[in-house]
């Protein structure tokens, strides 16, 4: 795939930040190492990055730097979430209490969780996910349970993946796909898609909540 | 390796031991250890060789430590000489000798009065001291201040504020001792050079000065140089 590249130089004065920062978000693997891309020039040699990929992660850096700590920012763009205690026993009722998971998400996947009130980061974001379909209101309450078992199954894995939940809907029966993010998917022409989520950015979001929010029992 | 933690291991003489959790550590002699090393404080005064990975929170070596694997501790003091095979994974270090790495050394503070040479790379935020270092790797420090006493080389260098100078208290006993720095690229907001020799050096202040070799300089807002240095290039961004 041929992405645009962008040079060191015109990404510092692009994005305007500085040498000191740059290399102090590498350091904290805000940046991953992949997208540091040698290539010889005239001058020697030169790092260039995606240009696309970088922009948009300083962007995201530059808007949180102020309320999370740089480590804090580092787990919310890498799979590592095991160290970090605001991610471990996750309060169902403190979710609850913060509006983050509302009763109906609570009631439709209370079947298995009866009791339970301490959760494990895949399950809390399952809850989450299953909290974003439902509030955003193009699936019904059937379609999120066929989901939340699509969720379950996959739990140990969707966390670090970066998966696509693809809902496709045809002649009212639906269909729930969990999708590699690069994955091309093509449907018939009978069929409408009803929702394209990105788990990698509700990801994201989810971990900020619990970051700035805390969720810890 | 979730057991309770013993409390004390003491190696006085020779002796092979499996490894363990342990409250305190103490090598006086030679110490073999077989398999992964936890401790809270572990102390070598003689002769140390671990064979699975060593955690510990602060650590003091006087004599020698080899560490086949992976070696972490929150603290470490080295007064000897520590080699790992694995990578270094030390918060605070404090090396008045040598520390030799294969990998790797992952700081937040290192001081050095002695010398540091390591195959991968360096990430800390300070980088500070009397010293000789060799790193294959990268260099990436939030603040460099270093003289340099003895020659020293870097793949790279990358940080905010970069200022290497050569050591001088030794100038009158060892005139011969070279010190000087060999780097290919060296990028900061703030550089200030002594003794370096650079293909490329890309900053926003940049002042070079006594005898430095630069192929080519990149600079955003002001730039100077010795008149002993050699200076290829100099061009304005």
């Amino acid at each position: 795939m041929e992405q645009e590249l962008i040079s060191k130089k015109d990404l510092l004065q692009e994005a305007d930040i500085s040498y000191g920062q740059l290399y102090r978000w590498k350091r904290k693997q805000l940046i991953p190492e992949e997208w540091f891309i040698r290539k010889s020039t005239f001058t020697g040699q030169e790092t260039f990055f995606p240009k696309e990929k970088i922009l948009e992660r300083i962007e995201k850096i530059k808007q949180h730097k102020d309320d999370l700590s740089l480590d804090n920012l580092a787990q919310l763009f890498t799979k590592k979430i095991d160290e970090e205690p605001h991610f471990k026993n996750i309060s169902l009722s403190h979710l609850h209490s913060k509006e983050i998971i509302s009763q109906a998400t609570q009631d439709l996947c209370q079947l298995e969780l009866t009791n339970v009130d301490t959760l494990s980061y895949p399950q809390a974001f399952t809850l989450f996910t299953i909290e974003e379909i439902l509030s955003s209101g193009s699936c019904s309450l059937e379609e999120a349970k066929l989901i939340l078992t699509l969720l379950r199954e996959q739990e140990e894995n969707f966390t670090h993946k970066p998966y696509v939940l693809l809902v496709s809907r045809k002649l009212g029966v639906t269909t729930a796909i969990l999708l590699h993010q690069h994955d091309e998917v093509h449907f018939d022409s009978a069929s409408k898609i009803i929702l394209n989520l990105s788990l990698d950015a509700l990801q994201e979001r989810f971990k900020q909540l619990l970051l700035t929010d805390g969720g810890i029992s | 390796m979730n057991t309770e933690r013993k409390s004390r291991l003491s190696i006085n003489g020779a002796a092979t031991v499996d490894g363990g959790r342990y409250q305190e550590v103490k090598v006086t002699g030679q110490g073999k250890i077989n398999e992964g090393l936890d401790a809270i404080q572990l102390t070598v005064n003689g002769h140390m060789e671990g064979f699975g990975d060593i955690i510990t929170e602060s650590m003091t070596i006087n004599g020698k430590l080899v560490a086949k694997r992976d070696l972490s501790a929150k603290k470490a003091q080295v007064n000897g000489i520590v080699k790992s095979w694995g990578d270094l994974q030390i918060p605070q270090l404090r090396i008045h000798g040598e520390v030799t790495g294969k990998k790797n050394l992952i700081s937040e503070s290192i001081h050095i009065y002695g010398s540091l040479k390591l195959d991968g790379d360096c990430n800390t935020e300070s980088f500070t001291g009397k010293a000789q270092f060799h790193i294959d790797g990268l260099l990436n420090a939030d603040q460099i201040d270093i003289s340099l006493y003895g020659s020293s080389s870097a793949k790279e260098i990358g940080g905010e504020k970069i200022i290497i100078k050569k050591g001088k208290k030794w100038n009158k006993f060892l005139p011969w001792l070279q010190s000087d720095l060999k780097v290919e690229c060296i990028e900061g907001d703030y550089i200030e050079l002594e003794n370096t020799q650079a293909k490329i050096v890309r900053g926003k202040q940049i002042v070079i000065g006594k005898d430095c070799t630069i192929d080519r300089i990149e600079y955003q807002d002001s730039y100077t140089s010795h008149t002993d240095s050699k200076v290829g290039e100099a061009v304005k961004i």
